[in-house]
């Protein structure tokens, strides 16, 4: 008779626990949800200040900031971000680089050389001459995190033509030039 | 002035077999109490039985909410897909050959290796084949190889980056 009774307080005691985990376990993806919610706004507002804060760099100089290593602010962008601001935040580390890209200065236009008949044999690509090239240098700023979440959503937030995601980094292409640079001639 | 009741305190004695027979009334009173209540009524054999299968019911619902949350309690952002990460390998390479042409067009040579370079991007292979001709190979999503050869640059698709150089306006 005793056992009865202490079964019916067992029978209780399940069923309070067992709503008690169904709570927790809907509760928890929330919570989860939120503070992952909370931690995309962040990393969107640091990207969004590492970009204002290259782009006023770049209306005062003319030139981009140097490389920055990961999770480090490149020298002369710091003084154009808040005091606390850092590369680096909770589950991922941002970094700003430039990337080189050799452009063909302008069109050189070759006047057709009047030439004696015997030289006509000459071709045309003895005589070619390849157009000064130079260089120019392009932003990046990469967020590095091992949070498969935090990738996708920045590429969809920012698009899929100027950002791309590879293995635990995400970049984004900024629209910021430095000065050309002579690069030489790669027919040299 | 002090009463004295002699009288009603003799009638409050009571005898012995009194005492007994009231003692013994009183527990057997207790025991059927007691009987009652450890005896456990039908409905209550039923309730119990019910309470353990809906708590079993509800322990298996919260192990699958919180094993495999429904999309409509979660909406995290699903990761990036197997094109937007060969996409992204191929930017990379992109990237990574538009560092080697700058080398090319300063030093009159291709690199011995991408240590040369000032920015190299990790994971990715570099093949030296002369002086101007190389390629660069990186691990698709599935573990393929995605090539860039520098020989076949004509035929290569529109990278990433050339499509937003353009839009860029540069």
């Amino acid at each position: 008779m005793a056992g009865g009774r202490r079964g019916t307080a067992t029978g209780n005691v399940l069923v309070v626990l067992s709503m008690l985990a169904l709570g927790a376990a809907l509760v928890y993806p929330i919570l989860a949800q939120r503070q992952a919610d909370e931690r995309m706004a962040d990393v969107i507002g640091r990207v969004e200040a590492v970009r204002q804060a290259a782009a006023r760099y770049h209306d005062n100089q003319q030139d981009l900031p140097p490389n920055g290593g990961v999770g480090v602010a490149p020298q002369g962008l710091s003084t154009l971000l808040t005091p606390d601001f850092s590369f680096a935040g909770e589950g991922f580390a941002l970094e700003w680089r430039l990337w080189d890209r050799a452009e063909e200065a302008e069109e050189v236009s070759i006047p057709d050389p009047v030439v004696p008949v015997e030289e006509e044999l000459i071709t045309a690509a003895d005589t070619a001459v390849a157009p000064p090239r130079t260089v120019r240098s392009f932003g990046s700023l990469s967020v590095h995190s091992g949070e498969p979440f935090l990738l996708s959503g920045l590429l969809s937030r920012y698009g899929e033509t100027s950002s791309f995601v590879r293995d635990t980094t995400w970049t984004l292409l900024i629209p910021l030039f430095s000065r050309p640079r002579a690069g030489g001639n790669s027919n040299e | 002035m002090a009463i004295d009741e002699p009288e009603a305190k003799k009638l409050r004695v009571s005898s012995p077999e009194a005492r007994e027979r009231l003692l013994a009334e009183a527990l057997a009173h207790a025991e059927q109490q007691d009987a009652q209540y450890k005896r456990m009524l039908p409905s209550e054999a039923a309730s119990g039985q019910w309470k353990a299968s809906l708590s079993l019911v509800v322990f298996a619902l919260a192990a699958y909410v919180a094993l495999a949350p429904p999309p409509w309690l979660v909406s995290d952002a699903p990761p990036p897909s197997p094109a937007q990460l060969e996409r992204g390998a191929r930017a990379a390479l992109s990237l990574q050959a538009a560092q080697i042409e700058v080398f090319q067009l300063r030093s009159g040579r291709t690199p011995a290796n991408l240590g040369e370079l000032p920015a190299a991007l990790s994971g990715i292979r570099y093949v030296r084949s002369n002086n101007r001709v190389y390629q660069l190979v990186a691990a698709g999503p599935d573990g393929e190889a995605i090539i860039y050869d520098s020989a076949r640059r004509e035929d290569v698709e529109d990278t990433l980056v050339d499509t937003w150089l353009r839009q860029a306006g540069s």
